[in-house]
């Protein structure tokens, strides 16, 4: 056991003076689940995030006006313009949508016919969710409004006009009578949702992890088998049983220690909260790092160099995160790619990782992830020894 | 043509070793296949079913019309599965594991408290979902605003004066007919709509990642033969610095573009791809390989060992392919984002592809994509000839 110690220890030693080994470990998947984090939302929350969008505001009325001021709201920027330079803008994605307003839309509304607003995107932009939400309510607003000031018209008591803007009016004095409270369960203190950091920091804590054990780490072991490091450790007083467990050992040490490092940096520059029990987060990684590790010896024993190692290595990490659910919400996922990804130690992982972060989970509740991951371990480590070639 | 020979032989070379080929070749096509029709969905706005529970306290009729008149709508019933609950205490714990999307409670009184004021429906989040527990949170907020615009009018009627009946309000409200549409500024310009195709973007994207991973790989053998003595050699035999240097990147050149070329015809034949104007497909296929190719010869001449380039390629390969649209597509990220993109080779890359596959861009059109990327692997082939030369090749 202790020569096994050593080996693993000096594994993590020679780490430490590869300066950019180190900045693949830490740096890069930092900044990675930084950019991302933004894009699935976690700018949203922080009220940094502005959607520009372009309004053609063709009618001139009363409605006309209503929906132009949707977009003075947050997250909005409004921008007003003609036909032909919203495409442009909208060619440039200078805007994320443009809303069309058609020409007597006030005349229409008061006289009863159909109003068909436009929302125009390129082909290539992200569905106007937000724009389409914003405008819904927008015109439930003036519908109610429309609705009142036709039947105070035809009493005859008041014009349509000031009836549509006394009766618009009663929005603001009651607001939504009406309201929808929403609660986001979850244990932390503040909710946590499955968006933004909470995402990609786990995601990128695991696609990382099996960088720098699966892929890394085998090529590392046939280097050494290359160079005759090996060689010359089994001649000395070493079991082969020792060298591979002090290997294994080395690698598990190495992605529990980026993992644990990973996840103290997100919660420090992103706010990822990382569960209640530092325990139960320990225990999950270290759980991964043996699936990584097992992995890994596996891919040492399938392939015949480092550099076939460390390429088909790659490979093998990106379609494994691809499955696991690393770069997308897993709820999205039909549910045939929902059940590959419990096929695949990533899958387990970020699952793991992702109860951790928003639902507080304890060991309890996760001690499944946690038995499969350690038979994903045994299993590739037992295949990996198996027919691993020491010369 | 010396450098030709020296290029001939690397290409040999990698023909022979069928595992790498495959591996190139293969794994964009594969993964493609996986990511086109995995995300197909996020493309839609189609999710899965989703658990509702639901608890229903209000004794009056609009709490009932909710659960049995609203969930039931076709467009909603279809990726719904409602179920009622009866202890809210173990219904929260269920949501809160996950195992229900939301818990949507109705309290007593609702239906009284709306015409009197101060109503209030209660959705209760799966912490672990965001689109799907969002959709839901909408329903009952589309449901709570109809209710709102009803008591709007009669507050509206009863301030100007007017009484009026349910059924009057009701045909008022069905008079007044606002909608929206939503059209693509291609649909409207060119008369052409084009669906954006997750394929179609999968294969131009993976296309482009695959490229960088065999350039990088082009990196490491390059590498290898100087550590194997292989360069030495032929520095030693009359060859010029300038050949191998030049051998080195076409041969990298044929080899990412062999590679290219193999997913462009098989993702269009099986996966029925469409790449757009083939001139303008051409144009960009061949200035991305030469800015991979540059970049390959790049991270050749600046490592030190064949383990440090392959660590440096992949340490450059994947955050470009993230920040350049590889694993999601651009257009879901925030404006910050897509101007980084404008670093990457991806980014230049994909930004052309997709005006050629969906916006029926032609050869003019990405003129500008082209010239950044050829330009980019011209300047990458200099940084690598002149850090070679102070060097030494052979070093």
């Amino acid at each position: 056991m202790k020569n096994a110690l050593i080996i693993a220890l000096n594994h993590l030693n020679n780490l430490r003076k590869d300066r950019l080994a180190l900045a693949f470990m830490f740096i890069l998947p930092l900044l990675l689940a930084f950019v991302t984090g933004l894009a699935f939302g976690g700018g949203s929350s922080s009220g940094t995030y502005v959607i520009p969008v372009a309004v053609v505001e063709l009618d001139g009325g009363a409605f006309g006006a209503r929906i132009a001021a949707v977009f003075d709201q947050e997250p909005f920027a409004r921008r007003d313009v003609g036909e032909e330079e919203a495409a442009t803008l909208l060619q440039e994605r200078a805007v994320s949508a443009t809303v069309i307003v058609p020409a007597n839309a006030t005349d229409l509304l008061q006289s009863g016919q159909r109003i068909s607003l436009s929302i125009l995107q390129t082909v290539a932009q992200e569905g106007p969710r937000m724009v389409e939400q914003h405008l819904n309510a927008e015109l439930s607003r003036i519908r109610a409004a429309a609705a009142a000031a036709s039947l105070v018209s035809q009493n005859g008591i008041q014009d349509w006009q000031t009836s549509f803007a006394a009766a618009y009016g009663v929005w603001a004095l009651h607001e939504d009578p009406v309201k929808v409270s929403v609660d986001t369960l979850g244990t932390a203190p503040v909710a946590n949702h499955a968006d933004g950091y909470n995402l990609s920091s786990p995601g990128y804590m695991v696609m990382f992890g099996l960088m720098s054990i699966t892929a890394a780490g085998a090529a590392l072991i046939l280097r050494e088998r290359e160079s005759g490091t090996l060689s010359r450790l089994l001649s000395a007083p070493l079991s082969r049983g020792q060298l591979i467990l002090g290997k294994m050992l080395g690698l598990i040490l190495t992605g529990t220690v980026q993992a644990s490092v990973l996840a103290a940096a997100s919660g420090l520059l992103f706010g990822v909260s990382w569960g209640t029990s530092p325990l139960t987060l320990l225990v999950i990684i270290v759980a991964f790092s043996f699936a990584a590790a097992g992995l890994g010896m596996f891919l040492a024993a399938l392939c015949k160099s480092a550099s076939q190692a460390s390429a088909v290595g790659v490979l093998t990490v990106l379609v494994l995160s691809m499955l696991g659910g690393i770069w997308w919400p897993m709820e999205l996922m039909p549910r045939q790619v929902q059940l590959i990804s419990r096929l695949v130690p990533s899958g387990w992982a970020m699952a793991a990782f992702t109860d951790i972060i928003v639902r507080g989970a304890s060991l309890g509740q996760l001690w499944v992830h946690t038995a499969v991951l350690a038979a994903f371990g045994a299993v590739f480590a037992t295949l990996g020894v198996r027919f691993f070639r020491y010369h | 043509m010396t450098f030709l020979h020296i290029a001939a032989k690397d290409l040999r070379l990698l023909f022979r070793d069928r595992k790498a080929l495959l591996t190139l070749i293969g794994t964009p096509i594969l993964l493609t296949l996986v990511l086109g029709t995995a995300l197909a969905n996020m493309w839609t706005s189609e999710t899965p079913p989703s658990r509702v529970l639901w608890i229903n306290e209000d004794s009056g009729q609009l709490g009932q019309m909710l659960i049995d008149d609203v969930f039931t709508l076709p467009g909603i019933a279809s990726w719904v599965v409602l179920e009622e609950a009866t202890d809210k205490d173990a219904a929260l714990d269920r949501v809160r594991r996950g195992q229900a999307t939301v818990l949507l409670t109705i309290p007593e009184g609702f239906s009284d408290s709306v015409a009197a004021g101060g109503a209030v429906l209660n959705v209760y989040r799966d912490p672990g979902s965001s689109v799907r527990a969002d959709a839901i949170t909408q329903i009952a907020q589309r449901f709570a605003m109809e209710l709102s615009v009803r008591r709007t009018v009669h507050l509206a009627l009863a301030g100007q004066g007017v009484i009026a009946e349910a059924g009057q309000v009701e045909a008022a409200l069905a008079q007044i007919r606002l909608d929206i549409e939503r059209d693509s500024l291609e649909g409207a310009v060119a008369g052409t709509n084009r669906t954006y195709a997750p394929m179609d973007y999968y294969a131009a994207s993976m296309g482009v990642m695959y490229l960088l991973f065999t350039v990088s790989h082009g990196a490491t053998t390059f590498l290898r033969e100087r550590e194997g003595g292989t360069l030495a050699r032929m520095y030693q035999s009359p060859v010029k610095a300038v050949s191998i240097l030049g051998g080195k990147f076409v041969g990298i050149y044929m080899i990412a573009l062999t590679q290219i070329v193999c997913v462009v015809v098989f993702t269009s034949l099986v996966y029925r791809v469409n790449w757009g104007n083939p001139l303008a497909a051409a144009g960009l296929i061949l200035s991305a390989v030469a800015a991979a190719s540059g970049l390959g010869v790049m991270i050749a001449a600046i490592s030190k060992s064949a383990a440090s380039a392959d660590a440096l390629g992949t340490m450059i390969v994947l955050p470009m392919s993230v920040l350049g649209g590889s694993m999601m597509p651009l257009f879901a990220m925030p404006a910050a984002v897509r101007s980084l993109a404008r670093l990457t080779i991806n980014g230049w890359a994909l930004e052309g592809f997709t005006r050629v596959m969906f916006e029926n861009a032609r050869l003019a059109d990405v003129g500008q994509n082209c010239l950044v990327l050829l330009g980019a692997g011209l300047a990458m082939l200099l940084v690598g000839g002149i850090s070679l030369q102070r060097k030494g090749v052979a070093a």
